[in-house]
């Protein structure tokens, strides 16, 4: 009975033997909920790597810092597919000759013991000279596959756009923590229901029933209230939601702007990000009238720059080198790529 | 300050306009708490019709109009109230008063339930008033709901572009969310979306305390609890208590309609018929889907009960005490009344009912989208374990209900209710191009709550009831 206090910390240390010696990843379903900025120029290469285990151990050479992702691909029909959402990345991987990085795959509610296929990308800047030399597959023993049952089951739902149509939901070992629990659900309702104490059996259902509500509820509440913290405290303090990043200054900027002038103003936007953007601007800057550049360069009396470079040479300005020179005026830069410019000349 | 003194003074309104509707539609079968809990849905529910009048006679949706036709409502509710108490008085008893004792001053284990369930529902609460009060942020928000309610605001008339030139598409969406936000930002000198998000928040909190009081009455605060906690934790609704499509909204009205026409059923209570009947109204006038899972059922149940054939009195239906006519004057032609006039004014604007075409009809199965239906509904995150339970507690009232099948024979037509528009969904999105909002996750899940939501409700009328070992307490 005693032993029994030991068993958290038991796994406590379990948890963290796997953690020290694998390198830092990070989910790509956390980048949803960050603005995604210049999107840098990078070539890639991807290997399928075969092989089962917990890690991988990578021997790679570059003449530049390099990223990789691992993506966790399922044959559906004749087609493969993979969640990029439940890809692993490694940010930042030093240059080097015969540099070894080991890769936690169980930080993915994709992996599972089982799984003896992976996609390996590798990125760098445009003429980054890397190659892999060597892959293999470390091993997961017992402790390995608990402590991913934790791990995966830790990973927070992202919040994101999709999230009022659907939820992705728990993962442990790649499968849905929903199933883990309702299978096993259904199978002891069943088998209680046979059973002939009604009382005995009425009551224990329901307590399985309960349990296994607030076990799963807690893990969500959790969720949400990280979220709400997360979310307030970037609104409070930074004037940023969640993926818009500095939209919001932008658009006070441009209200502001609109109550000082005469003129009504009409904006021109220049982003290459998702449509999400535009739709936003439309919304909150109504009625002033928002468009892409391609519809609305020509008259607009201000152009917007979402996660574009964007530098005024000699007084003028365009979105793209389609587009006519125009002189203007740097209003604001908001960093990553946004700024709100001012047309100098008057709209045609 | 003054733009929070505004808000709270243009509830009030609604509040006071809803509560004297209630009161005249219920006469004296509910409490003033529960009158004055149904102000705010009933109130949105009148600003949507009287901005629905404004439009078809051509008359500005500005300040003085809007106010000025909510005076005119509230001098008319106030002049009907002084005539029918001097001229009738009240024939309807009160609504029966559940029974059951307290079970959450039994024990400790019930308390310590009832404090679990609460701080699981105040969790979901906190995310739905946080998120309420960021900007608006979901794709259809910012190009069909806010959106289409900031255009015609601006323009003081409802918006029906049929080009996305403005930025908003889906014109024939019915207004009752619209005309809210509307109403709301009317006071204000700017249309401020925390106001317009603020407004469509206190409707979700409104109907889901008037449900909670409803059900307490019904079945008792333990039954409440249970519904409240079984609901409001399904994880995609949690989702949609700060921001949404009105799939909330839409839910609450289908839930308060159906407990109302339980009382109805059960009392042979006309009064409770009525307002059933325009709750469910108002669910069509939330989403164009509470014609197909509300209005419908709810006519369906009716002419179940009007046509008393052996499978209706089975099911409890042609059990009722309430008559023919009065299942005909208060139930159906009002309901009808009520929920038509915006699928009529589409017609007559040439925009189709639906907003996806005339292919939604075409019937065709797709098997293949079976395992992805059952994935979303058992294996993935919109319901986490909900469907589970859903499936379980249904066991164990089959179970627990064996010596005494009449404990839960009246919440049949709720269950019935929620077994057609589970059905219905399926051949929506398995059996019609619809398949696409499955396969896409667009709407599947959010459409799914419905049946969901009323399955709990059911199950947590009966359930408490069957623990406390009072079998006959509903019959």
């Amino acid at each position: 009975m005693r032993f029994t206090i030991l068993i958290p910390f038991l796994f406590a240390s379990v948890f963290v033997c796997t953690q020290v010696w694998a390198i830092e990843t990070s989910l790509l379903s956390d980048d949803v909920s960050r603005f995604p900025g210049v999107d840098e120029r990078l070539i890639e290469q991807s290997i399928m790597v075969q092989g089962k285990g917990s890690a991988m151990r990578i021997l790679y050479s570059s003449d530049r810092e390099i990223s990789m992702q691992i993506a966790f691909p399922e044959t559906r029909g004749e087609d493969v597919i993979f969640d990029p959402f439940m890809s692993l990345k490694v940010d930042a991987l030093p240059a080097g000759t015969k540099r070894e990085v080991v890769i936690d795959l169980t930080g993915s509610p994709a992996w599972d013991a089982s799984r003896d296929r992976y996609l390996l990308y590798l990125r760098g800047s445009e003429g980054t000279l890397a190659e892999i030399e060597d892959i293999d597959m470390l091993p997961a023993s017992l402790p390995h596959i608990l402590a991913a049952v934790f791990r995966q089951i830790g990973i927070a739902e992202p919040l994101q756009l999709s999230s009022i149509n659907f939820l992705h939901g728990y993962r442990a070992l790649g499968v849905s923590l929903a199933l883990i629990l309702g299978i096993p659900l259904l199978f002891i309702g069943v088998g209680l229901m046979s059973m002939a104490h009604s009382k005995m059996k009425h009551g224990a259902m329901l307590s399985i029933l309960l349990f296994v509500f607030f076990l799963y509820d807690a893990r969500f509440s959790y969720d949400l209230l990280t979220a709400s913290a997360k979310d307030v405290y970037g609104w409070v303090n930074r004037r940023e939601y969640r993926q818009l990043g500095p939209l919001h200054r932008m658009i006070d900027h441009l209200q502001h702007e609109q109550a000082e002038s005469v003129e009504p103003i009409s904006v021109a936007l220049c982003f290459a990000l998702d449509d999400i953007y535009l739709k936003q601007f439309r919304y909150h800057l109504y009625p002033i009238p928002v468009d892409r550049v391609g519809q609305a360069y020509a008259t607009a009396t201000h152009l917007l720059f979402l996660g574009e470079e964007h530098a005024l040479i000699d007084g003028v300005i365009s979105c793209s080198a389609d587009d006519p020179l125009r002189p203007a005026a740097l209003i604001e830069d908001f960093g990553e790529g946004s700024a709100i410019y001012r047309f100098t000349d008057r709209a045609s | 300050m003054m733009s929070l003194l505004f808000f709270f003074g243009t509830a009030v309104i609604l509040i006071v306009e809803g509560r004297m509707i209630t009161v005249l539609i219920t006469r004296g079968s509910l409490t003033r708490s529960e009158e004055w809990a149904l102000g705010f849905p009933m109130g949105a529910f009148a600003n949507a019709l009287l901005f629905f009048v404004w439009t078809v006679l051509g008359v500005s949706l500005s300040t003085p109009f809007v106010f000025g036709g909510h005076l005119v409502i509230l001098a008319m509710l106030e002049i009907m109230r002084r005539v029918r108490r001097a001229s009738t008085p009240l024939v309807s008893p009160k609504l029966t008063r559940s029974a059951q004792h307290d079970v959450f001053s039994v024990s400790v284990f019930s308390k310590l339930l009832a404090l679990l369930f609460a701080l699981a529902i105040a969790i979901k609460l906190f995310y739905g008033v946080s998120h309420a009060l960021m900007p608006t942020y979901y794709y259809d928000s910012v190009s069909q709901w806010t959106m289409r309610a900031k255009i015609s605001s601006i323009d003081q008339a409802i918006a029906f572009d049929t080009d996305e030139l403005r930025g908003m598409s889906k014109p024939q969406y019915p207004i009752l969310l619209h005309s809210l936000q509307i109403f709301f930002n009317l006071p204000q000198n700017v249309w401020k979306d925390s106001v317009a998000n603020g407004a469509t928040l206190l409707l979700s909190v409104t109907s889901f305390f008037a449900l909670f009081l409803l059900i307490k009455r019904y079945a008792g605060i333990a039954s409440a609890v249970l519904a409240m906690a079984l609901i409001l934790t399904i994880p995609l609704l949690s989702m949609h208590l700060g921001q949404g499509y009105g799939d909330i909204h839409m839910l609450a009205f289908i839930l308060l309609s159906a407990l109302s026409l339980l009382f109805a059923l059960r009392e042979g209570n006309s009064e409770m018929l009525l307002l059933s009947a325009v709750l469910i109204s108002a669910s069509s006038w939330v989403k164009q889907e509470g014609l197909i899972f509300g209005v419908l059922p709810f006519l369906l149940i009716l002419m179940m009960s009007l046509v008393p054939t052996r499978f209706a009195r089975r099911l409890h239906f042609g059990g009722t005490k309430l008559r023919r006519t009065a299942l005909l004057l208060f139930g159906v032609l009002p309901a009808l009344f009520l929920s038509l006039p915006w699928p009529l004014l589409l017609f007559a604007k040439g925009l189709p009912l639906s907003p996806h075409g005339g292919g939604d009809l075409v019937l065709a199965f797709h098997g293949d989208a079976v395992s992805e239906a059952l994935r979303q509904l058992f294996a993935a995150g919109s319901f986490g374990v909900h469907w589970y339970l859903a499936i379980m507690f249904l066991m164990l009232i089959i179970s627990m209900s064996r010596k005494s099948v009449s404990a839960f024979v009246p919440i049949l037509p709720m269950f019935f209710w929620a077994g057609i528009t589970l059905l219905g969904g399926l051949i929506i999105f398995l059996a019609t191009p619809n398949v696409q909002f499955l396969l896409n996750a667009q709407t599947f899940c959010r459409t799914m709550l419905i049946p969901l939501a009323l399955l709990f409700l059911g199950i947590s009328i009966v359930i408490p009831w069957l623990c406390a070992g009072d079998n006959d307490a509903l019959a």
